[in-house]
């Protein structure tokens, strides 16, 4: 879907914010453009023995909806503390799962390989064009907004933002993109700090589509090229931003959707005219109520 | 000044003229496919218009505007007012500012504070007055010390021409759609969808959407005339009413293809299905097109739902997301 850019409807910001709607395609994450990339760029011959990833959540949802689309098998590898709504949601697109312990699960993006797992695979950020997929949000933002002075995404494997500022500074080399982490675990900020990858303190959140222990050394290499930053908010302000998306603009937001407009609502972002994408809008029902009531999950 | 006569169809011209009109101030809301197991859709396909996107989180942004750009300076000198439960108010207080205009809005004293609060946001005034009069206001389009260019929350013309856009837009969209659903308030919005639908796609059905609390074109429909009914206050509060306005109901009644009144539990699980499915959120007005669609009431086929608004109490819609149905 080519998703609407919309302004947040809220006085009170310190720049002009606008959010891109990610949350709102078909599977409810960005991440169905780069995956439907990579797969149609297989021939169709390949596909018969299906396509697996290794994602419990917005990644195996996005290509359980593709295979499903194209009629082919689809695999994901997931940890074995997978939320079962997870679970159910890549059953529902007729897809199917494979549980592997936290330390294999995280090992396969780098390998690429899991016993079991058969046919091609498709990375979940670290691929030409996975990141392709992605970087059309770039294109559209800058199709819906030619004057953009800044965009802010969340950086979960740093598919989605090197491949938005991949878009953004080929066309607008003055405009700013930076990544946005939470402080639980923010792995690019230390990066950053340090100027080669770090591991660090990692703890999970409702903030769960992004974060990692460390970052992928490729994709940092890429990242410090592209990036002006990575920008941390604590998890009252993730909660702050899905609250004010809920109520202002009336989309729902998952933690890892909201971190670019908790970054901007906190000046983090600098002024003028800040693009947010909102990249996702899978969080349970019970921790948007909890939020909703003012809490944090 | 008392106009009863009965509305007319909204001419397509008018609606095309309007949508240009309209095109830099209001969202080109999306149309987006629901994503239903093979369980809930009964091999049907459901579509949501999603007019809780638009900037004043209804689709009423889209008369307004349209009226305000019609109207003369003279006119406009002393600001605009209007009679609502809340929508209509927040699209003509944030119209209002946009154009620079001062702004009164006379609403009821039932209505959510989520919308009161941002109607004073935007830097509107506010007159509440018993749901009553509200009802009063509509029927004779006046009321006393009031200035300024009154827009009528829906039958006016010129509002009916900018909100008839929603219809233009799905059949754009969708060129094959089998049948529509639309939240019934006063009744103008769904003539209004309906006249651009069926002048674009005659065989496509258009229905009426209401609950429980308040379904008097249901009731009218069945009695054949226009008929009374219980409106007890229910979460949804953008729709029900005690009565079908008599200037809507010859309309009405020829273009709509019938009423599908679902209960408050339906209006509440369709809301948390769209928040769930669709990421959006829907106010129990909204998602009533959704829960018609949902229950069989509008048949078979591509149905488009008018997700008509967002605007709910956050405390509500906790509950909802919850399991519950707030007031019960």
């Amino acid at each position: 879907m080519r998703t609407p850019l919309v302004p947040l409807n809220l006085d009170s910001a310190p720049a002009e914010v606008f959010l891109k709607l990610e949350n709102l395609q078909p599977v409810g994450s960005f991440k169905l453009r780069g995956v439907t990339n990579a797969v149609l760029q297989i021939p169709r011959a390949e596909l018969d023995e299906g396509v697996w990833t290794v994602s419990a959540g917005n990644t195996a949802q996005a290509l359980a909806w593709t295979a499903r689309a194209l009629g082919v098998p689809m695999t994901a590898v997931v940890p074995e503390n997978a939320p079962e709504t997870k679970l159910v949601n890549i059953e529902r697109l007729a897809g199917s799962y494979l549980k592997a312990q936290f330390e294999d699960f995280a090992r396969v993006f780098a390998t690429r390989t899991y016993p079991g797992a058969g046919g091609r695979f498709i990375h979940p950020f670290s691929d030409p064009a996975v990141m392709a997929g992605n970087a059309t949000i770039g294109l559209e933002i800058l199709e819906d907004l030619p004057d953009v002075d800044t965009v802010v995404a969340a950086y979960g494997g740093g598919g989605l933002c090197c491949g938005i500022a991949s878009a953004i500074k080929s066309a607008r080399p003055d405009a700013k993109v930076y990544a946005t982490e939470a402080t639980t675990s923010a792995p690019l900020a230390a990066a950053f700090d340090a100027g080669e990858p770090t591991r660090i303190d990692y703890s999970l959140s409702f903030v769960d589509a992004i974060g990692s222990p460390v970052v992928q050394p490729e994709m940092f290499a890429l990242a410090r090229t592209l990036l002006d930053g990575s920008l941390v908010v604590d998890l009252e302000q993730a909660a702050e931003a899905v609250r004010v998306l809920a109520s202002r603009n009336h989309v729902v937001a998952e933690g890892g959707g909201a971190v670019p407009v908790a970054a901007a609502l906190a000046g983090k972002a600098g002024g003028g005219k800040v693009v947010c994408v909102v990249s996702g809008g899978n969080i349970d029902p019970g921790r948007l109520a909890t939020i909703l009531d003012g809490g944090v999950p | 000044m008392t106009t009863t006569r009965s509305l007319e169809r909204v001419p397509i011209e008018d609606v095309r003229a309007a949508q240009g009109r309209i095109a830099d101030v209001t969202l080109r809301a999306p149309l987006v496919r629901l994503n239903l197991d093979d369980s809930e859709s009964r091999g049907n396909e459901v579509y949501l218009k999603l007019e809780n996107l638009q900037p004043s989180g209804a689709f009423k942004l889209r008369g307004a505007v349209n009226a305000i750009r019609l109207a003369d300076e003279a006119q406009l000198e002393r600001g605009v007012w209007t009679a609502s439960s809340g929508n209509m108010a927040l699209a003509v207080a944030w119209a209002a500012r946009y154009f620079g205009l001062k702004c009164v809005c006379v609403v009821a004293d039932v209505s959510p504070d989520a919308k009161l609060d941002a109607i004073r946001d935007l830097g509107a005034d506010i007159v509440k007055v018993p749901w009553l009069e509200v009802l009063e206001i509509c029927r004779v389009h006046r009321r006393d010390g009031m200035e300024g260019l009154f827009l009528h929350p829906f039958s006016d013309p010129k509002v009916m021409a900018g909100n008839a856009t929603v219809g233009l837009e799905i059949v754009e969209d969708l060129p094959d759609v089998d049948a529509v659903l639309v939240p019934y308030g006063g009744g103008g919005f769904a003539v209004s969808v309906a006249s651009a639908v069926k002048a674009l796609r005659p065989e496509a059905r258009v229905y009426a959407a209401e609950v429980e609390a308040g379904p008097a074109f249901a009731a009218s429909l069945a009695a054949g005339e226009p008929t009374e009914v219980e409106h007890p206050t229910s979460f949804v509060s953008g729709i029900g009413s005690p009565i079908v306005f008599e200037d809507v109901w010859p309309l009405a009644r020829e273009l709509l293809d019938g009423s599908v009144v679902s209960t408050l539990e339906e209006a509440a699980d369709a809301v948390r299905l769209v928040a769930q499915r669709a990421r959006v959120v829907a106010e129990g007005a909204g998602a009533s097109s959704v829960a018609g669609a949902l229950s069989g009431g509008a048949g078979s086929g591509k149905i488009a739902c008018v997700l008509s608004g967002g605007n709910i109490d956050a405390e509500k819609l906790a509950e909802i997301l919850r399991g519950g149905v707030p007031g019960h």
